[in-house]
């Protein structure tokens, strides 16, 4: 994997600070709606399968591209590779889509996108991540699932 | 209309993939993720389902649908571990007699014929194998058609003639037939826009309804073996339908989706579909599997993602 990186000088951008929790959110007795930051302080951290470097640090995924919809229990996370040729799209996708699986409740439908016009096989990395049969199929896959635990690792 | 939870059958430790009546309308199967099938059945005393039967041990992943033989003494499972199993039921007791290997991955779905002689398996290796049985307890791959260019989601025989329908992640609804001791596509329904996941015969066969990723179901008509877009009905799924029943004995079409939801449509004039009813959270998530009861006309089983399957009582 290291002699041919398919992006060798990604731009890195900076991370943003840590949230700040409001007296609400800490009180255990108060039930409070999900919101994006929320959401997006799940997957920010996600390592990339190439770089050691987050998601977040790669302009991969961003707080403006989670949508929440507490009341119809949706979410919808678009993210955007680094180049428009990277064959590690299904895998980033996957990953965010594992996370969220494993830290959101059950009743959420999670939609994992790549943003539009990002990617030269958008349409069939969707069409894939959006699939729950081959979703559920891959991750009985022992050595893909130890791929994504390892992008997820030190991701909370 | 009526429509009311008659039972909740908990018991599976993960997701349920598919519910599926025996013939005489008395047993349910149901199978998970969690690799088991279990069977469940009305109590004698008090009328409520439970669990009856558990086979387990068949498999090593995930079985993804099951169907029963037409005389109900065998049950055919497929899994995401690409192996079919056979259990046969002797006295009382449930048995995994044969375990049927081909496919280089995962099965998706699996149909006995009418006569019980052959059995059909699809799945994500784009091809759809007909197994033919030679004797009591042995199959031997007749034919594998490979029309389908991706994945094969549901494969259905007929219920009077000798050839089989398919649906796939390529779109595409397809018959094939046996020509010149071959089996292979001889038509191709190519109007739905995403994945179809599922089509059910009408008792006579003579219509078909197929469900898709599209949010639409779509009914089908024969006529002189052509096949032919007679209905669309969307709008009433906001989420990809996974499952659609076509009731034997009521006529009526009942679909199942991601968005929680069941909707039922009726054939109010010949050639026009209308809803009957849509009933929404009836599972708290996706809901991947119907059947229509065929004996008693008012059930129907669903199954989903809550680790749970369910009798409903429609009147």
């Amino acid at each position: 994997m290291n002699s041919t990186l398919e992006n060798a000088n990604p731009l890195i951008y900076e991370r943003i600070d840590r949230r700040q929790f409001t007296g609400t959110e800490l009180d255990d007795e108060i039930d409070d709606d999900f919101d994006p930051r929320e959401v997006y302080d799940h997957i920010r951290n996600i390592k990339d399968p190439e770089h050691p470097l987050t998601l977040e640090e790669l302009n991969v995924v961003s707080e403006s591209n989670v949508h929440v919809d507490e009341e119809n229990n949706l979410i919808e996370v678009h993210f955007t590779p680094t180049i428009d040729r990277c064959s590690m799209a299904t895998l980033i996708g996957l990953s965010i889509k594992v996370k969220l699986m494993r830290c959101l409740p059950p009743r959420f439908k999670i939609d994992v996108k790549i943003s539009k016009g990002s990617h030269s096989t958008e349409d069939a990395i969707n069409k894939q991540l959006n699939d729950k049969e081959r979703v559920a199929a891959a991750l009985e896959n022992p050595s893909l699932l130890q791929v994504i635990n390892m992008c997820l690792k030190d991701s909370i | 209309m009526i429509f009311d939870l008659s039972s909740t059958l908990t018991g599976h430790k993960d997701r349920v993939w598919a519910v599926k009546w025996r013939h005489c309308g008395k047993i349910l199967a149901s199978c998970s993720s969690d690799k088991d099938i279990r069977l469940w059945k009305q109590s004698q005393n008090d009328d409520n389902w439970s669990c009856d039967y558990v086979l387990s041990e068949g498999h090593q992943r995930t079985i993804r649908n099951i169907d029963w033989s037409d005389d109900g003494n065998y049950l055919a499972a497929c899994s995401f571990d690409a192996t079919t199993s056979i259990w046969e039921n002797k006295s009382g007791k449930w048995d995994c007699s044969l375990n049927l290997e081909g496919h280089e991955n995962e099965i998706k779905c699996v149909s006995w014929s009418p006569s019980g002689k052959l059995l059909a398996t699809c799945g994500r290796d784009k091809t759809v194998w007909i197994w033919e049985r030679i004797e009591e307890n042995e199959f031997e791959c007749a034919s594998v058609i490979t029309a389908h260019s991706q994945d094969v989601k549901r494969i259905k025989w007929h219920p009077k003639e000798p050839f089989i329908a398919s649906c796939s992640y390529d779109n595409t609804i397809r018959f094939s037939k046996e020509i010149n001791d071959d089996w292979s596509c001889y038509q191709t329904l190519d109007l739905h826009e995403s994945t179809v996941w599922a089509i059910d015969f009408n008792a006579t066969g003579d219509r078909l309804v197929s469900c898709s990723d599209d949010k639409t179901v779509r009914i089908w008509k024969a006529a002189e073996d052509k096949w032919t877009c007679i209905a669309t009905l969307s709008g009433y799924h906001n989420r990809p339908i996974y499952d659609v029943s076509w009731s034997p004995t009521s006529n009526l079409i009942a679909s199942a989706a991601g968005d929680n939801s069941i909707v039922i449509y009726k054939e109010t004039q010949p050639d026009f579909f209308e809803v009957l009813i849509r009933k929404e959270k009836t599972h708290t998530c996706d809901v991947n599997s119907i059947s229509w009861n065929p004996v008693k006309s008012n059930l129907l089983a669903s199954c989903g993602d809550d680790g749970l399957a369910k009798i409903w009582d429609i009147k």
